[in-house]
Order: C-alpha cells, then sequence, then structure tokens
C-alpha cells in the first residue's frame, strides 16, 4: 500500500518495560469492560505523537464509549485535533509524524500492521472544520462512498441509502426535492449536514468531528448540534471544539487538553461543575 | 492481544462488511470489492513508478553518454585548436572556433535581448495596468515563445541575411537568437515583478517618490532574483538552438575575428549536427565534446539559476 | 514645487512610454517574421496553388532550363507538394502524445500523490532537466542509443508478434517514425508533467481528505478528486506539449531518416516532418536558381507557424481557465 511505505513506521509499543505493563493491564481491563457491554469502545492508551521532534500529545490515556458523544475540549493549539486524527489514522501521510501507544477501536490497535487504514476509515467517518463537499452533485456527494465500497447492489439500493444518509443528517426535507443540483449551491450548514450524509452512507461505527460547527452561523450551529445528540443513538461521536458552550450542551464525557497534555477526563456534569484540576477550572472560567 | 490467532488478510467479507464487533480479533474486514481495489491501487502505484523510471533511465543515459563519456575526449588542444576540413572531407582538430563563436552569439544575443525584454517587462508589471495593449503584448509573446525556432530561423535568415545584406553573421545570428530569447526575459521579468508585494509600492508613493524612482530603487530591487533567472534560462535557450542559426551565422573554421557583418561564426550546435552524422571518429569526438559543453554549461545554468531564485528570493 | 511635480510627472510618463516601446518589440518580431514569409512564399504560393497542398511529391527539378510560371521564374520538372512533410508532423507528433501523455501524468500523479514531500522535489528538479537538454543532444542520443536499440531488438520484435496488425509488418528501419516520436514524448515529459503537477498539487486538501476519510485508496483519491480538478491544467499542458512537438527540428531531423516523397506505410518507416525538412534542405534550396525551392520552404514555415500557433491558443485558452497560468511554466520549464 502506498499510505505505508509512505508513513513512518511508527515507532510504537512501550519505550520502557514499565509502560508496556501498564498498557497490557490497562487493555485487559478494557477488553473486561466491553465485556460487560458497558461502553469502551476506543481507547487511546499511553498514546504519544510528535511532529518531528516536537512532542504535540503526551501519555494520553481514555475511553471513549459505545453510543455516547465524546468530547475533545481545548484552546486552540492543544493537540485535540490531532488526538481525533490518530483515531482514523488521517496523519499518515504528514511528513515526519509519528506515534507511540496505542489506539484501541473494539479491542484492535488500529496502528498494529494487520490494519488497513483504508479499511479502519471506513469504520471511522470524519467530518471535517470546514464543509468540504466534492463539486459534484448533492446525490452523487453522498453516493460517493457506497459507490466506491460497493456497498449496494443496484440503483434503487443506492438511492434508499442516500435517501436514508440524508435522513439521518436532517437534510433530506431540504434537498430531497433537488438531488441532481451542485453541492456547493447549498448553504454553509447544509454542506456541513451534506458532508455528515456521505460520511453516513458508508456506514461507519464511529463518526469523529472536527469543530464541524466553527464555520457556521448560530442556526446552522444549533442545527448541527442538535443532528449529533440524534446520531448518538446509533453511532459513537467524538467531538473536537473549542467552544465550552458547545461542549456542555451536547458532550456526555469530556476530556479537556492543554499543551498536548490530557488534564481532565469525565462525565460533563463533572467537568463543568465540579473540575477537579485547577487548570480546567481556569479553562471554564475563561481565564486561562 | 491478537497474538494468539494470526492476523487474516482482508478478505471478501462474510456477512456485513460493516461488522466490527467480535471478528476484528482477526483484523478489520473490509467491503467486498476490497481485494480488486487494493490491486488496482497496486496496479497504478506500480505504473506512475515505472513512468518515472521510464522518464529518468534516459537523462541518466544522456548524462552518462555525453557527460562522463564526453570527458574522455575533453582535451587543451581540443579546446583550444580550430576545427580543421569540412564535411565533406577529414574533419579533426578542435573546436576553439565554435567556442568562441557560441560565446559572442549568446553574448551579443543577451546584450540586445536583456534591456529590451526587461524594460518591456517593467511595462507590463508597473505601467500596463493590464490594459488591452499589454494583453496583445502577452498574445504575441506567448505565440512567439511557442513557435517552432526553425519559422523564426528561416525569417531570420530572410531578414537580416538577405534584406539587409549582412550575409551571414554575427549579427544576423545574434539578432535571430534575440528573438527567441525575448519572450522568455520579457514574461519572467513580468512575473517576477508582479510578485513584489504591492505594500512596498504604496510605501514608497507614500513617501513622494516618483513611479519610476520606485521601480528603479526598490521593486527592481526585490524583483531581481527572478530576473536574474529568466535571463539565466533564457540564456540556456539560446545556447540550445541550431536551426536558426544553420540559417544565420552559418558556420566557420576559424575563430570569431572581431567582425561582426559578412562573416560567417561557427557555433556549438554545429558540430553535433552535422559531425556526428559523418562517419570519422575524429569527427565523432569533436560532436561529443561539443555536446558534453553543451550540458554542462546548460546544466550548470539551470542549477545556478535555481540557487539564484532560493537564496536571494527576498519576497 | 509645481513645476518640480510636472517634472516628476514627466519622467514617469517618459518610463511609461519607452518601457512600452520596447516591450512592443514583440509586436515587430511578429510582424517582421509574418511579413518575409508571407513575400518570400509568394512565388510559391503563386506557382504551386493548391498542389502544394495535396501532392507527396518534392522536386526542385532540373537545374539547366528555367520557365517562367505565372510570371515567376521555375525549372522544369519542378513540384513542389508539402503532404509528406505535413502527415510526419502530425503522425510522430501524435505517436508522441500517444506515448508522452500517459507517461508524463504518470510522472505527474508520482510526484505529487506518490513520493514524500523531499524526494518529489528532487526528482522533479531532474525531470525539469530534461527540459534543458538541447533537442540537438537528444538527436545525438537517439541516433547513438535509441535507433540501434529499436532496429536491432524493439523493432523486429514488433514486426514478429505484432505484424498482423495493419502497419506493423514489414521490413524495419530503427531511424524513423517509431524513434521520432519516441524521442519526442521525451521532450514534451518535462513540460507537461510539470503544469500537471502543480495542478494537482492545487487540489485542495480538504477534497483530498474528505475521499481519504471515506475510506479511499490513494488511487481512488486521485482518480476521483485529484485527476477532476487538474483536467483542465492537464489538457491544456497536454496540447502545450503537442505544440512543442509539432514545431520541434533538430532530434527529429537526426532520428526520422529524412523520408521524401514517400508517405509513411508503416510505424517503422522513414518520416519528415515540415521543420526538419527545413533544416536539412535550406543550403540545397539555396543553389536552386529560380529560387523556388527556397520560396516554397517559406510557404513551408508559414504552414508550421499556422499549426503551432494554432495548438497554442488553444493550449492558453485551457490552462489559463484551468488553475495556473501557463507563461509561469513556460519560463520555468
Amino acid at each position: 500500500m502506498m499510505e505505508e511505505e509512505l508513513r513512518p513506521a511508527p515507532n510504537r509499543g512501550g519505550d520502557k518495560e514499565t509502560r508496556k505493563g501498564e498498557i497490557e493491564t490497562m487493555t485487559q481491563n478494557l477488553s473486561e469492560e466491553r465485556a460487560q457491554d458497558s461502553g469502551g469502545l476506543i481507547s487511546l492508551a499511553g498514546l504519544n505523537a510528535f511532529y518531528g521532534e516536537q512532542k504535540v500529545l503526551t501519555d494520553i490515556t481514555l475511553s471513549i464509549a459505545r453510543n455516547k458523544i465524546t468530547v475533545f475540549m481545548g484552546p486552540s493549539g492543544c493537540g485535540k485535533t490531532t488526538l481525533l486524527r490518530t483515531i482514523n489514522r488521517m496523519n499518515d501521510g504528514v511528513r515526519n509524524f509519528r506515534v507511540t501507544g496505542q489506539v484501541l477501536l473494539d479491542g484492535t490497535d488500529v496502528y498494529s500492521p494487520e490494519v488497513d487504514p483504508i479499511l479502519l476509515r471506513t469504520k471511522v467517518g470524519m467530518v471535517f472544520q470546514k464543509p468540504n463537499p466534492f463539486p459534484i452533485s448533492i446525490y452523487d456527494n453522498v453516493a460517493f462512498g457506497p459507490r466506491i465500497h460497493k456497498l449496494t447492489k443496484s440503483k434503487s439500493e443506492l438511492d434508499q441509502v442516500v435517501r436514508a444518509s440524508l435522513e439521518k443528517a436532517a437534510l433530506w426535507d431540504e434537498v430531497g426535492t433537488r438531488l441532481s443540483k451542485s453541492a456547493l449551491e447549498l448553504s454553509g450548514g447544509q454542506q456541513q449536514r451534506l458532508c455528515i450524509a456521505r460520511a453516513l452512507a458508508v456506514k461507519p461505527e464511529v463518526i469523529l468531528m472536527d469543530e464541524p460547527a466553527s464555520a457556521l452561523d448560530p442556526g446552522s450551529t444549533t442545527r448541527i448540534e442538535e443532528l449529533l445528540v440524534e446520531l448518538k443513538e446509533n453511532y459513537t461521536v467524538v467531538l473536537v471544539t473549542h467552544n465550552m458552550q458547545q461542549a456542555a450542551r451536547v458532550g456526555n464525557s469530556v476530556a479537556f487538553l492543554y499543551k498536548g497534555d490530557l488534564v481532565e477526563f469525565g462525565p460533563a456534569d463533572e467537568i463543568f461543575q465540579n473540575p477537579k484540576n485547577p487548570l480546567t477550572e481556569k479553562y471554564i472560567r475563561g481565564v486561562l | 492481544m491478537s497474538a494468539k490467532e494470526p492476523s487474516q488478510p482482508a478478505r471478501a467479507a462474510v456477512g456485513s462488511p460493516n461488522s466490527i464487533g467480535r471478528s476484528t480479533r482477526s483484523g478489520i474486514r473490509g467491503p467486498p470489492n476490497y481485494g480488486v481495489r487494493r490491486l488496482r491501487n497496486a496496479v497504478m502505484t506500480g505504473l506512475a513508478v515505472a513512468s518515472i523510471l521510464i522518464v529518468l533511465i534516459p537523462l541518466a543515459d544522456i548524462i552518462y553518454l555525453f557527460v562522463v563519456r564526453g570527458l574522455e575526449v575533453v582535451s587543451w588542444p581540443a579546446l583550444t585548436t580550430i576545427t580543421v576540413g569540412t564535411g565533406v572531407e577529414f574533419v579533426g582538430g578542435g573546436i576553439s572556433n565554435a567556442i568562441s563563436g557560441t560565446i559572442v552569439l549568446i553574448g551579443l544575443a543577451t546584450a540586445i535581448t536583456v534591456p529590451l525584454g526587461l524594460v518591456g517587462g517593467i511595462y507590463m508589471a508597473e505601467f500596463s495596468d493590464n490594459n488591452r495593449f499589454s494583453e496583445v503584448l502577452r498574445f504575441v509573446a506567448d505565440v512567439l515563445a511557442g513557435n517552432s525556432s526553425m519559422v523564426v530561423g528561416l525569417a531570420g535568415y530572410f531578414i537580416f541575411v538577405l534584406y539587409f545584406g549582412w550575409g551571414y553573421s554575427a549579427l544576423a545570428g545574434s539578432l535571430t537568437l534575440s528573438i527567441l530569447m525575448f519572450p522568455y526575459i520579457f514574461r519572467t521579468t513580468e512575473l517576477a515583478l508582479r510578485k513584489v508585494p504591492n505594500e512596498i509600492r504604496e510605501g514608497a508613493r507614500a513617501l513622494g517618490s516618483t513611479k519610476s524612482a520606485m521601480i528603479n530603487r526598490l521593486t527592481l530591487k526585490f524583483a531581481m532574483p527572478g530576473i536574474l533567472t529568466g535571463i539565466l534560462l533564457s540564456v540556456s535557450i539560446g545556447l540550445s538552438e541550431t536551426a536558426p542559426l544553420l540559417f544565420t551565422a552559418s558556420f566557420s573554421n576559424y575563430n570569431f575575428n572581431g567582425a561582426f557583418l559578412h562573416n560567417p561564426v561557427g557555433f556549438l550546435t554545429y558540430v553535433v549536427f552535422v559531425y556526428s552524422l559523418l562517419p570519422s571518429t575524429s569527427a565523432h569526438n569533436l560532436a561529443y565534446l561539443s555536446s558534453f559543453l553543451l550540458i554542462t554549461s546548460i546544466l550548470a545554468i539551470n542549477v545556478v539559476a535555481r540557487v539564484v531564485l532560493r537564496r536571494f528570493s527576498k519576497v | 514645487m509645481k513645476a518640480g511635480n510636472s517634472r516628476r510627472r514627466l519622467v514617469d510618463r517618459v518610463y511609461d512610454f519607452v518601457s512600452a516601446l520596447l516591450g512592443s518589440s514583440a509586436l515587430l518580431f511578429l510582424f517582421m517574421i509574418l511579413a518575409v514569409l508571407a513575400v518570400f512564399s509568394l512565388p510559391s504560393l503563386v506557382v504551386n496553388g493548391l498542389n502544394f497542398f495535396t501532392t507527396v511529391i518534392w522536386n526542385p527539378g532540373i537545374s539547366t532550363t528555367l520557365t517562367a510560371v505565372r510570371g515567376f521564374p521555375a525549372m522544369s520538372g519542378a513540384s513542389y507538394g508539402m503532404l509528406v512533410f505535413f502527415s510526419g508532423t502530425l503522425i510522430s507528433s501524435g505517436l508522441a502524445l500517444l506515448i508522452g501523455a500517459p507517461l508524463s501524468i504518470g510522472v505527474a500523479i508520482f510526484l505529487s500523490m506518490i513520493a514524500p514531500k523531499r524526494l518529489s522535489a528532487s526528482l522533479s528538479f531532474f525531470v525539469e532537466l530534461l527540459a534543458g537538454i538541447p533537442s540537438i543532444v537528444f538527436g545525438f542520443w537517439g541516433l547513438l542509443v535509441l535507433a540501434p536499440l529499436l532496429v536491432n531488438v524493439v523493432e523486429p520484435v514488433m514486426a514478429q508478434y505484432l505484424g498482423f496488425i495493419p502497419g506493423f509488418g514489414g521490413p524495419v528501419y530503427g531511424y524513423g517514425l517509431i524513434a521520432s516520436g519516441l524521442v519526442l514524448a521525451l521532450m514534451i515529459v518535462p513540460i507537461v508533467s510539470a503544469i500537471s503537477r502543480d495542478a494537482m498539487s492545487q487540489t485542495p486538501i480538504e477534497l483530498k481528505e474528505a475521499a481519504m476519510a471515506l475510506g479511499m485508496t490513494n488511487w481512488e483519491v486521485t482518480r476521483k478528486v485529484v485527476l477532476p480538478y487538474a483536467k483542465t491544467a492537464i489538457v491544456g499542458s497536454l496540447v502545450l506539449g503537442l505544440g512543442r512537438a509539432l514545431g520541434e527540428t533538430m532530434a527529429v531531423a537526426m532520428v526520422s531518416q529524412s523520408a521524401l516523397n514517400i508517405l509513411p506505410m508503416t510505424v517503422y518507416y522513414p518520416i519528415n516532418t515540415l521543420s526538419a525538412f527545413m533544416a536539412v534542405t535550406f543550403d540545397s534550396a539555396l543553389t536552386d536558381p529560380s529560387g523556388m525551392e527556397i520560396s516554397s520552404l517559406a510557404e513551408l514555415a508559414l504552414v508550421l507557424f499556422i499549426i503551432t500557433t494554432t495548438v497554442n491558443i488553444v493550449a492558453r485558452l485551457l490552462v489559463r481557465r484551468g488553475f495556473i497560468s501557463s507563461a509561469e511554466h513556460l519560463v520555468q520549464v
């Protein structure tokens, strides 16, 4: 695979023996947790990330629950987007980018050699900060993934997938009658929901959202937030935002990151009402 | 975790292609057509790699043939003596006539073209305001640059050799080369000047400077690396030309004698063209030597041009 | 104060005028070229008429007897038809495009989508060096390496196994259509691949990442997102490359075996092109006392000018409407 040739071989696995043991215990714990079906679809264990010599993420360990919205929150440059992109290995092609530690998706380390990043991304969809529809029709945008992956057997099945995806993205009512129009004619908020529909059409389990509403007006933002809450019924959502109110409105769990460190991670209520770490408290009070 | 079970390669899925549940212990499974898609990806990657190799192998061979093996025929006498004999008989000696002629032709052509192209380029970037006339000039320069040098060469013969009555001569050859080099200097100067940020111009105007002073003292300085690159590249264009010089400079076995009119002059590309087709080894060696000089000087110019652009670019 | 201001304005206006005047040398050059070619091709236009465009035979005639045809001196038995050179130009350039297009696009894909940045930068430099090699040196290389390889190895094998296809059987020559097409293909790769690579690299990263995030392979990202995005510029660069191949002279003159009075019947045949023929015939044309051969060469030059200019205009329209300015490449490649 081209991807793998290009990527500097991630220097994974514990650099220290102790770290290794730690991870093993942890992953065992996680497996047990999963056996009890109590969440923990994705687990990050001792995750470090580097751009060249610069360390951008330090020893991140947290668990992302199934069918919940987990929020990565923090000021810009705190590493939250990088963290998000390690989950579907979007940074593989970035020069000098390197990861150590583990990202477990349902028990499988996504950075292990037998995992194909291409397939990983069919399970872990992504929505970006700036709406990025392809310059083709609305229908073709949503059908893009299913067509490549041959997920449907007939035109009518594809039509159904497109419709279902647009409905789930709360866009069908607005565009159902003009599917052949260019996606670029839609408003920013509609474009972003189209991108969500496009990701849903591939039938992922997890949806990563990188500040999906930061480029949108308040009305569109509200719609996207409502949509996020609906989506968690069927999907595991990971949301990156620098907007605290948004994190509080939609998040089930919140991770606060600062300068590459995971400062605090817990249920949203606890983080916002009773932060344990003084840094978190400062951030929430807006004085950081 | 999956250490107990050997990992399985992605294969055509059994059941739902998207099932991720416990089956992920054997790796994440792909959609049904994934094997084909992966193969296609590998094949297309292979073809792209093959393309670059197919292009680089001749390049390597050309450099080997004319630089490495060309070095074998380099000698002081070959560089400093004139050619003996003509195409129909034995050819030998050296190529100092072609070297001196080339230097004169290129030097004169550059001296003629730089003022025209440079000042013309200044008009395009600083004065024209992209008016209709400048659009016409840009178009005409593009037409000139895109044309066969053969056409320009024949026209040069008719104009300079015949109509002006200069005969085969350094001036006829240089002016013909000028027509070919002009568009390159003209357009690079414009592009280099356009890259100078407008704040610099506005700053100068705010200080009450005339436009002329602003251009000469400021923008030209900032654009100089780009302009120099354009000039260097146009010199390499001139060095590579053969056909137009065949018609205007002809060829001479004697060193440049200081006369710009009525005296044919030698040049390197002629040696390659004519002597490579002759049977004798001595003629072939002269062709090798000329190729060596052409390639090394053009490569050197290309490298210098890039260094100039990267090192000295302030904008 | 006022006087100073107006003098300043005067300086600027003089600068404006003088620079416009020097820039206009482009117009002067083009006008001179077209004017002399038109004047000198006049005898050929009048005497040869339409036969020039429809006949195959190019024969300056017998030099002992001069007759007058429509007021111009001509030699008996003279005949000037451009079809051999015209068709040779089109066929060899077409072949060059056929081979060069996939090659260039492959190179562009490798440089922009596959190679790591540093490797891509140094390889781009080497590919661009290829553009700097004088065409005469390409020709010499074709003469020494390529044509012998073709005649000894490639063409016999082709003739043996592809001989059943019309045009692929028969004797092989080495020097001829295939050699010309290959050398021309190599010569257009740098400009086509450089423009295509740039256009492909300008595909917004958002679109590429969107496709990657949907689980596309690198090729699928290229095929579905990058190539459509860069399509116009790629087509434009190909037409620009075609323009180059059409006007290329020396390399073809050295490997085409300068066919005369014969149209290529197989891919191995010797050929000739408008510009290559002009280069090798110029000297003998000057010895024609009627001046008709040199006039006919001028008409060939006019034909070549019209062809390459048309192709270049098309290319420029395409590339300008595309995503980058062609001029930048014209000067840098």
